[in-house]
């Protein structure tokens, strides 16, 4: 939007009730209210939008927001806050904590459980606030006819709580007038958007994106899925809280029925329409729902059931077109599902095919292959230095790794060294076990036995983000980048356990955090130039061509400062160039910075070309180690891949 | 009446209660079995189908007790037909509104499906209005220990509980048949358990999905004129409660398993009747949705299905 | 009786078929061997449809089967023995063998079938009851094998057969291959086992990386060094 446009919008919101009462519309106290819902549309969208965890039960922080600010700011219960000038500025606060709090205990045990069951799971929590509210306006526990607590008011029960305290300011009366309120809702909106952008540009928030597109490589590149996660639904949770104390205090007055599963869903609604995750698609989303409900809606009936009239049809006189609402938000689920899932506001994700029909053989490299100059010397400072300080010749020692899954034995009594500054090849053939190495190394799964260390302390049982910080890194066979998220991103992703900013951070950004994203994004732009993407830096992932992505893992893996590299079938679909520059790459990267290699491969040149010494995994066993060559004529090797005895079959007489 | 008559009863209740959750819980498990997808809209075909089976008995005329021929005759009929009508429903429900999505990630025909879910609620509303309806009194209603037995006793047990369980047992029975027996449910069967290699044998996927389908909706059906025929009430928004239940036994019973969905009907029906009577029918829900989130967090296989390690 | 001409399959970016042509005439055992990752499993997954191919087309019999569905093409006479095996582990093994012959038309051939592939395998008519998942390694390959006959197939594929079975049942199994090719069966092998493989086939071919770099008889592959080094990196 343009600066005229932007500074336009602001006077038009500025205007509109004093238009609105000049010329008697009285719409200021609807429009007010449907600013509550944007609110709360805002604050799902950081759940759902950010972080992408379907929250069906969202209105219950609203219950919440609403009822703390209720219960503490309000007569009924006899609140020792209420009545006073700052009770509501006070109060605010406290229920958007208490709403964030709650949605830390809902989180933490539900965050683990997968998408669809977590939706039920928060659909199932929506529907017990609800019933509690009602139900604990009149507690009695009856124990064989000793009553400790008879008749005890926690919630106001089925009535509700009524009064509710009103915000004070010095000359403006927050009291029938609509047009403080729609003032005080506005603010409070601007803020929450502002708030909300600032965490969208964010470390934290590329952290939700990252979550949304691929939690186990977000995991594996060192985030921690559960706390962000658990950040998502509380900060959501928070918002929503803000609007249901404002709600409780502008309708002073609160009942239980204003939190119903509809109200849910009509939230979501919202954010779908618009366009989970961008902020301008929810409040667009937001504004046309709430359009359409409450004007619409009755509109059209008034124009059916003038028609009718016109044209003598009873059955279009008595319409009701606003019975039809839930219908209506129903069938809009439903298009927007089928027709644009990505709502009104959000990006058509691109093709998933890269148009590689456009690959003919021959064509000149794209990207200039990483050459001695272009390493980044804050990453070889790092690394180097790093190296330096410690004396151990082992980077990684595993001893009698073991893992059975159900009666497979996928991984028995594994023994494998890395020495510092070594590339060690690790092939075997199908189903022997690589990739399930690789994964109990990096923490994706869990040893039975054995143990695991490196440089020096053990890794068993940490989780996949907390080996990373302590300097794993790997890459997928089938390459798992954030596909939507830009080249950059992804850079900047990699680097996520390496800086600091928490919300706070985020939203104020103060000098230290602003330093630190520079910074972060200099050292991602050094490290795309060294792996050959110097000029793709917004460039979408999932739009590269393959052996582009290829090196984005490579540079989103170095990121993260790593003094192991796990590299899980690099040149998977490679063509011989774009491998023989992986393997330049490989090399440089030991040559240079220190870095310890460990790769699975099924391309044997390049396995034999590269490593020092490899490890041959058979069903799980190793059944050889040593330098490539020496692999080469090992016969157990020829034999677990070739079938057994095929050296003697090419000495042995030819017959049918 | 004496606690142990309250106890029975309430059993006899759930028994009752159980047999409609376990009917339209294996609807769920079925559908999710097959396909993954939580039909949020299920529990609104059972409503559905209460109200389509009211309409059955009025078109053919049918506003009083059944007796002798007509009760055997009019009955099943109406059963047949408001199953088909059930059926057919559900299959188009699944060709407009899932089926394009088959290939989307799995939270997108969760939305559609509450979407669908809002859009039948809302048909209902408006076809029956609002408040709750009352539903013929079809079936007769004795009294088995007082007319029959001549027994004096406060629990209350009528032909109208021993037909439901008499409707019941046969359907599952059948529905075990057919899964067991039939070339289609061993498809079903293969395709829950390994689609590609099920699409390997010759199976036509989509065909198997219908059949699917087309029987979840089925059980719904019957299941809502039982409802009808043993509460004498319906209402619009009955099959959103009745739904999350009934998914709670699903999940409950282990989702997938169909064994596991009508173990968990009855425990659910056990346990809401128990509830309603021994704590308060206010606080209900909660516990049966309490039960539901703490399956879900801590054993999401349930009772009797299997541990998967499907992380996503 | 199936040609593949310049065929190019892609999963998402990866190209893991360059250019693949093959063709196995009836009544051969032809095999497609190779190191694992070069593309095996994608043939055979390009030929039932599984995967389409961006380029390139496949025959059989005159059809074209690179633009049915895969229920359709197995209609067509095509059998599979799947990679892993694959039998339906909560299904009983005489159910497994019965859905073998799900899109058979003909249904009173099944119970003739049955009985032969219970002479063929009578460990399996032992275990009839017993549910899939509970076999060992080697009986379900036999399961995996008596359920593709059971759909009568003309042309039957078989992935890695040998994978993670002891040697006296790999040869046990390559046994019942060559009795199966010999009532008339034209099978197509694919097998990182070169060894096996190639012994009892007719003709072989061996891929790497997408595309067939090596194609003679079995006997010549078997005699040569090539294979050898194709598949352990050696120039």
């Amino acid at each position: 939007m343009s600066v005229a446009g932007r500074a336009l919008l602001v006077v038009a919101l500025l205007v509109y009730p004093f238009l609105d009462r000049a010329l008697g519309l009285q719409t200021v106290h609807a429009v007010s209210d449907g600013m509550i819902y944007v609110l709360l549309a805002l604050g799902l969208n950081i759940v759902v939008g950010y972080a992408g965890l379907l929250d069906l039960g969202y209105a219950a922080f609203f219950a919440i927001g609403a009822y703390a600010m209720g219960l503490l700011n309000s007569p009924v219960l006899g609140s020792p806050l209420y009545g006073h000038v700052w009770s509501f500025w006070l109060c605010i606060w406290i229920a958007a904590a208490v709403s964030a709090l709650l949605g830390a205990v809902i989180g933490a045990p539900t965050l683990r459980v997968r998408g669809d069951y977590l939706a039920i799971i928060t659909l199932g929590f929506g529907e017990i606030i609800p019933v509690a509210i009602r139900n604990l306006g009149d507690v009695t526990i009856d124990i064989g006819g000793w009553r400790p607590v008879e008749r005890l008011n926690l919630t106001g029960g089925e009535n509700g709580v009524n009064p509710v305290g009103r915000p004070y300011l010095p000359g403006v009366p927050f009291e029938t007038d609509p047009v403080p309120w729609y003032f005080l809702i506005l603010i409070i909106g601007a803020l929450s958007l502002w708030a909300m952008s600032r965490l969208h540009d964010s470390r934290l928030g590329r952290a939700w994106k990252a979550i949304r597109e691929d939690e186990t490589a977000a995991d594996c590149t060192g985030v921690n899925p559960i706390s962000t996660k658990l950040l998502a639904f509380a900060l959501g949770a928070s918002f929503s809280g803000f609007a249901g104390s404002v709600y409780a205090a502008k309708l002073q007055a609160i009942t239980p029925g204003a939190f119903e599963f509809q109200v849910s869903i009509m939230l979501l609604c919202m954010v779908v329409l618009g366009g989970a995750g961008s902020l301008r698609g929810v409040v667009l989303g937001a504004m046309l729902i709430t359009v359409f409900d409450r004007v619409v809606l009755s509109q059209t009936t008034f124009m059916v059931r003038a028609l009718g009239r016109a044209l003598g049809l009873p059955a279009l006189v008595a319409a009701d077109l606003t019975l039809w609402r839930w219908f209506f938000f129903g069938l809009g689920l439903v298009l927007v599902m089928l027709l644009r899932p990505q709502g009104l506001a959000g990006r058509r994700a691109a093709s998933p095919l890269v148009a590689d029909d456009v690959e003919p053989v021959g064509t000149p490299e794209v990207a200039s292959s990483p050459r001695l100059e272009t390493i980044p010397p804050w990453l070889r400072e790092r690394l180097t230095t790093a190296v330096a300080g410690q004396g151990d010749p082992v980077i990684l020692e595993v001893r009698g790794l073991t893992k059975h899954f159900g009666g497979v034995v996928a991984l028995n009594q594994v023994d494998l060294v890395v020495p510092r500054g070594a590339i060690i090849g690790l092939i075997g053939p199908n189903g022997a076990g690589k990739t399930t190495f690789f994964n109990a190394v990096t923490g994706l799964v869990r040893p039975d036995d054995g143990s695991i260390t490196f440089a020096g302390a053990s890794v068993v049982g940490l989780r996949p983000n907390a080996i990373v910080a302590r300097g794993i890194a790997r890459t997928f066979q089938s390459i798992r980048l954030f596909p939507d998220m830009t080249v950059l991103e992804n850079v900047l992703v990699g680097e996520h356990c390496r800086l600091d900013a928490g919300v706070a951070g985020a939203v104020l950004r103060p000098p230290s955090v602003r330093t630190e994203e520079a910074r972060a994004r200099e050292r991602a732009r050094a490290l795309l130039a060294f792996v050959g993407l110097a000029d793709k830096d917004d460039a979408t992932a999932r739009n590269l061509a393959y052996g582009d992505q290829r090196r984005l893992e490579i540079a989103r893996a170095l990121a993260t400062e790593p003094r192991l590299l796990l590299l899980d079938e690099p040149t998977a679909g490679m063509n011989p160039r774009e491998t023989e520059t992986l393997t330049g790459l490989i090399g440089l990267l030991r040559r240079e910075l220190a870095l310890s290699v460990l790769l699975i491969e099924h391309d044997m040149e390049v396995v034999m070309g590269v490593s020092d010494r490899i490890t041959v995994l058979d069903y799980g066993t190793r059944i050889a180690e040593g330098a490539p060559a020496e692999i080469q004529r090992h016969p157990r090797v020829i034999e677990a891949y070739l079938g057994t005895g095929y050296e003697q079959e090419l000495t042995a007489p030819s017959g049918p | 009446m004496e606690w142990w008559e309250v106890l029975v009863q309430q059993t006899i209740n759930g028994l009752t209660r159980g047999a409609v959750f376990a009917l339209i819980a294996l609807g769920y498990t079925m559908v999710y079995g097959i396909i993954e997808l939580i039909n949020f809209a299920h529990g609104d075909v059972f409503m559905l189908g209460l109200f389509i089976s009211m309409a059955w008995f009025t078109l053919l005329g049918v506003s009083r007790v059944l007796t002798g021929w007509e009760l055997v005759t009019l009955l099943p009929l109406v059963f047949l037909l408001t199953m088909l009508s059930t059926a057919v429903l559900n299959v188009v429900i699944d060709r407009v509104a899932y089926r394009p999505l088959r290939r989307s990630p799995r939270l997108a025909p969760l939305i559609t499906a509450i979407g669908v879910s809002f859009m039948l609620e809302n048909v209902a509303l408006l076809w029956k209005g609002p408040a709750p309806i009352a539903y013929p009194d079809v079936f007769p209603s004795v009294e088995i220990l007082r007319e029959w037995f001549g027994i004096d006793s406060a629990i209350f047990v009528t032909t109208k509980d021993v037909v439901v369980v008499a409707v019941t047992i046969p359907l599952m029975i059948a529905l075990h048949l057919f899964v067991t027996r039939t070339r289609w449910g061993k498809a079903m069967r293969a395709t829950a358990q390994d689609r590609e290699t099920a699409q390997a044998m010759g199976i036509n996927v989509e065909r198997t999905i219908l059949i699917t389908f087309f029987v979840g909706g089925a059980l719904a059906g019957a299941a809502g004129l039982i409802q009808g025929m043993y509460y004498n009430i319906g209402q619009w928004w009955m099959g959103y409660q009745a739904g999350l239940r009934a998914f709670t036994a699903a999940v409950l019973g282990g989702i997938g398993s169909m064994g596991g969905a009508a173990l968990g009907g009855l425990v659910i029906g056990f346990l809401s009747a128990w509830s309603d009577q021994y704590i308060s029918a206010r606080w209900t829900n909660a516990i049966v949705f309490s039960i539901l989130i703490l399956v879900l967090v801590f054993r999401p296989h349930g009772l009797m299905g299997e541990a998967s390690t499907d992380k996503a | 009786m199936l040609d593949l001409a310049d065929v190019h399959t892609y999963y998402g970016n990866i190209r893991a078929l360059r250019g693949l042509s093959l063709s196995v005439q009836p009544g051969e055992i032809v095999t497609l061997i190779g190191a694992n990752g070069a593309g095996k499993t994608t043939t055979l997954r390009t030929i039932l449809g599984m995967v389409r191919p961006r380029r390139g087309t496949v025959i059989f019999n005159g059809h074209g089967l690179h633009t049915l569905t895969t229920d359709r093409i197995v209609r067509l006479g095509i059998g599979q023995s799947p990679e892993g095996r694959r039998i339906f582990p909560r299904m009983s093994v005489l159910e497994n063998l019965e859905l073998g012959a799900f899109a058979r038309p003909d249904r009173d051939g099944i119970a003739g079938d049955l009985e032969r592939v219970f002479t063929l395998f009578p460990r399996l008519r032992e275990r009839a009851a017993q549910k899939g998942g509970t076999l060992s390694g080697g009986e379900q390959q036999m399961l995996a094998i008596g359920r593709a006959l059971m759909a009568r197939p003309t042309l039957l594929l078989l992935d890695e057969p040998s994978m993670g079975l002891s040697p006296i049942l790999v040869e046990a199994i390559f046994r019942i291959v060559q009795d199966i090719n010999r009532q008339g069966t034209t099978i197509l092998l694919v097998e990182q086992n070169a060894r096996m493989a190639l012994r009892v086939a007719h003709r072989g071919y061996v891929i790497q990386t997408g595309r067939i770099v090596l194609h003679d008889t079995a006997a010549a592959l078997l005699r040569s060094d090539l294979v050898r080094k194709t598949y352990l990196g050696e120039k």
